[in-house]
C-alpha cells in the first residue's frame, strides 16, 4: 500500500517538473527576445546623432512617431489590410497549386525530368523582371500582387512537395501495394501523408515569402500597400517613414509566423 | 529421417505446390558500376500448400531477393515464378509479407498500423478494432496500441510488423527475418508463438533466417541456399514430429541428425565466402600486375 502511494508521489512529481521546466523555459525565451530588441533600440536611439546621421539613419522615437501618425490618419489600416489581402490570396493560390503540382509531378519522375529545366528556367526569373510583366498583363490592382505572391510561395512549396516525395520509402509503399492499396489509396495514404513533415517545412516557410511578393509588386506600381508607404517614403527622402513602414511589415510578418505556428501545432495534435 | 532431395520439388510431394520457382535468375546492376551481378542462378523451388519452409543462407546471398519475387515486387530476369499455378506478374496481393526492415509508418500509432490492411479493404473501425486488439494481446503488446513506432523498442516492432500482416489471413505469409534483432528469450517466445498460430491456421510461410536451430525448430523443410550468386544447395525434410516445443528443441528426436547435416553444409559455405574474401584480397594486387 505504502510502496504504491511513494510510486503515485514519485510518478506526480516527474509530471510537475516536466511542467515547470517547460514554463521556465518559455519565459525565458520570451523575455531573451524582448531584452535583445530592447538592447538594439536603445543602442540605436543613443547612437544616432553621435556615430549615425539621423539624416540616413532615424531613431526610434522618430520612427514610433510616423507609425502614430499613420495610425491616427487612418491610413495604417487601409494599407496594412491590402497587404495583408494580397499575401493571403497569394499564398493560397501558390501553396494550392503547389501541393497538387508536387504531388503529381513527384510521382510521375519521367514527367518530373521533362519539365525540371522550364521550371527551373521559370524560377530564376528575377521577380523585379516579372513583377512589371504582370502589372502589365493583370493590371495595377490587387490581382497582379496576388499572382506575384503565389509566384514568391509556389516554388518554396513545390520544392519541398517533391522532396517529401521522393523521400518516401519504398519499403512503406511496397507493404502497401502487398497488402493491396490502390493507386488512390497509395497517394493518400502513404506517399501524400508520408511527404508531410517537408510539405509542412515548405508551408511554414513560404509565408514569408508571400508577404514579400505583394509587397515588391506593389513597390513597383500601386497606389496603396506596405510596400507603397515605403516606396512613397523614400522618394520624399523620410527615412523615419520608410523604417516605419518595414517595422510595421516585420510585426505582419511575425504575427503571421505565431498564428501559423499555433495552427500547424493544433494540426499536429488533430492528426499525430 | 532427414530425407535429402536434390532440389526444392522434393520426392514425390503429393500436394500441389502454391509457390513454384523454376530455373529462377536474378541480376542486377548496381548503380555505380554499370555491371551486372548475379543474384539468383537457377534457383528452382517448389512449396506445397499448408507446409512451414525455412530458407537459410549467408548474408548476400538472395534470400530476400527470393521473397520479393514470390511477392511480385520484382520480376525475375529469367526463369518463371508462379503462385497458385499463374505466372506472378505484378504485386502478388495473395501473398502477406513480414519485410525484413519492419516498414511501420511513423505516424501511425501501433493499432492504426497493425490495422491498416483492414482499413485498405474498407472493413469498418470497430470490425477492424476488435481484430487488433486481438492480436495485439496475443503478441504481449496490450496497452501500447496508442504509442506512436519511435515510442516502442525494436522487439515490439518487430511483432507488431508481424501482426500487422498476420491480419488479413493471406494464404501465404513470406517473413525475412522476422526475428533477426531480438534477445534470445524474445526469440523464443515469438517462435512458440508463431508455431501455434500456424498450427491453428496451416496457412503456407516462407521464412527467412540465419539462425539454424530456428530453422529446424519451426520448419517442415529448410533451403540452404550457397553463397552469392544464391544457388540452392539442397532442400532438407526435418521431420521432427507436431507439436513441437521451441524451448526444448535440442531434445527433439531427430533434432541432433538434422542439426549436424545442416551444419557441414553451412559449414562449407561459411568457408567458401570466407576463402573468397580473403582470395579477393590476394588476388586483387596480383590481377593489377599481370
Ligand atoms: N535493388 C538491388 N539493386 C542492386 N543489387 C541488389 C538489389 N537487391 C539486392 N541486390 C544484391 O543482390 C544480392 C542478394 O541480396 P539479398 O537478396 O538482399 O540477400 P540476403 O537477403 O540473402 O542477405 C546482394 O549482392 C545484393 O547486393
Ligand atoms: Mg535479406
Amino acid at each position: 500500500m505504502e510502496a504504491l502511494a511513494h510510486r503515485e508521489h514519485v510518478l506526480e512529481r516527474a509530471v510537475d517538473e516536466h511542467r515547470r521546466r517547460g514554463r521556465r523555459d518559455f519565459w525565458t525565451l520570451y523575455l531573451s527576445r524582448l531584452a535583445l530588441l530592447l538592447v538594439f533600440l536603445l543602442a540605436w536611439q543613443v547612437l544616432s546623432g553621435v556615430l549615425l546621421d539621423p539624416y540616413f539613419f532615424s531613431r526610434p522615437s522618430l520612427i514610433w512617431d510616423q507609425v502614430v501618425l499613420l495610425v491616427q490618419s487612418g491610413r495604417f489600416a487601409d494599407n496594412v489590410l491590402l497587404t495583408v489581402e494580397e499575401a493571403f490570396f497569394g499564398y493560397l493560390l501558390g501553396a494550392a497549386t503547389a501541393t497538387v503540382a508536387a504531388a503529381v509531378l513527384g510521382l510521375l519522375p519521367r514527367a518530373y525530368a521533362i519539365v525540371e529545366p522550364f521550371l527551373l528556367a521559370v524560377y530564376s526569373i528575377p521577380s523585379v523582371a516579372i513583377g512589371p510583366l504582370l502589372i502589365v498583363w493583370l493590371g495595377i490592382g490587387i490581382n497582379s500582387k496576388v499572382v506575384l505572391a503565389a509566384y514568391f510561395v509556389f516554388f518554396v512549396v513545390f520544392m519541398n512537395g517533391v522532396s517529401g516525395v521522393r523521400s518516401v520509402p519504398r519499403g512503406w509503399i511496397d507493404v502497401a501495394r502487398v497488402m493491396g492499396a490502390g493507386r488512390g489509396q497509395l497517394v493518400t495514404k502513404i506517399i501524400l501523408r508520408g511527404a508531410a513533415p517537408h510539405l509542412m517545412t515548405g508551408l511554414r516557410t513560404s509565408v514569408p515569402q508571400a508577404v514579400i511578393g505583394a509587397i515588391v509588386g506593389e513597390f513597383i506600381s500601386s497606389q496603396r500597400g506596405i510596400g507603397f508607404l515605403i516606396s512613397d517614403a523614400s522618394a520624399r527622402y523620410n527615412t523615419a517613414g520608410v523604417f516605419a513602414a518595414i517595422s510595421i511589415l516585420s510585426l505582419l510578418v511575425l504575427v503571421m509566423a505565431i498564428l501559423l505556428n499555433g495552427l500547424s501545432r493544433l494540426g499536429a495534435r488533430r492528426t499525430g | 529421417m532427414a530425407r535429402v532431395t536434390a532440389n526444392g520439388r522434393g520426392d514425390a510431394a503429393p500436394r500441389a505446390a502454391v509457390v513454384e520457382l523454376v530455373s529462377v535468375y536474378k541480376a542486377f546492376v548496381a548503380g555505380g558500376t554499370r555491371q551486372a551481378k548475379l543474384a539468383l542462378e537457377d534457383v528452382s523451388l517448389s512449396v506445397p500448400r499448408g507446409e512451414f519452409w525455412s530458407i537459410i543462407g549467408p548474408s548476400g546471398c538472395g534470400k530476400s531477393t527470393i521473397l520479393n519475387l514470390i511477392a511480385g515486387l520484382s520480376a525475375p530476369t529469367d526463369g518463371t515464378v508462379l503462385y497458385d499455378g499463374r505466372v506472378v506478374r505484378g504485386v502478388n496481393t495473395d501473398v502477406g509479407y513480414v519485410t525484413q526492415d519492419d516498414n511501420l509508418l511513423p505516424w501511425r500509432t501501433l493499432q492504426a498500423n497493425v490495422e491498416l490492411a483492414l482499413e485498405l479493404r474498407g472493413v469498418p473501425a470497430a470490425q477492424r478494432a476488435e481484430r487488433s486488439r486481438e492480436l495485439i494481446g496475443r503478441v504481449g503488446l496490450s496497452g501500447f496500441e496508442r504509442h506512436y513506432p519511435a515510442e516502442l523498442s525494436g522487439g515490439m516492432r518487430k511483432r507488431a510488423s508481424i501482426i500487422r500482416t498476420l491480419i488479413y489471413e493471406t494464404p501465404v505469409i513470406l517473413m525475412d527475418e522476422p526475428f533477426g534483432p531480438l534477445d534470445a528469450q524474445t526469440r523464443l517466445v515469438l517462435q512458440d508463438d508463431l508455431l501455434r498460430l500456424w498450427e491453428r491456421s496451416r496457412r503456407t510461410i516462407l521464412f527467412v533466417t540465419h539462425d539454424l536451430v530456428e530453422a529446424i525448430a519451426l520448419s517442415d523443410r529448410v533451403v540452404v541456399m550457397s553463397a552469392a550468386p544464391g544457388r540452392i544447395k539442397r532442400v532438407y525434410d526435418v521431420g521432427i514430429p507436431r507439436p513441437r516445443d521451441v524451448f526444448h528443441i535440442h531434445g527433439a528426436p531427430g533434432f541432433s541428425l538434422v542439426y549436424d547435416r545442416l551444419w557441414a553444409d553451412i559449414s562449407d559455405e561459411i568457408a567458401v565466402s570466407r576463402r573468397r574474401r580473403a582470395g579477393d584480397a590476394v588476388e586483387a594486387p596480383e590481377a593489377v600486375e599481370s
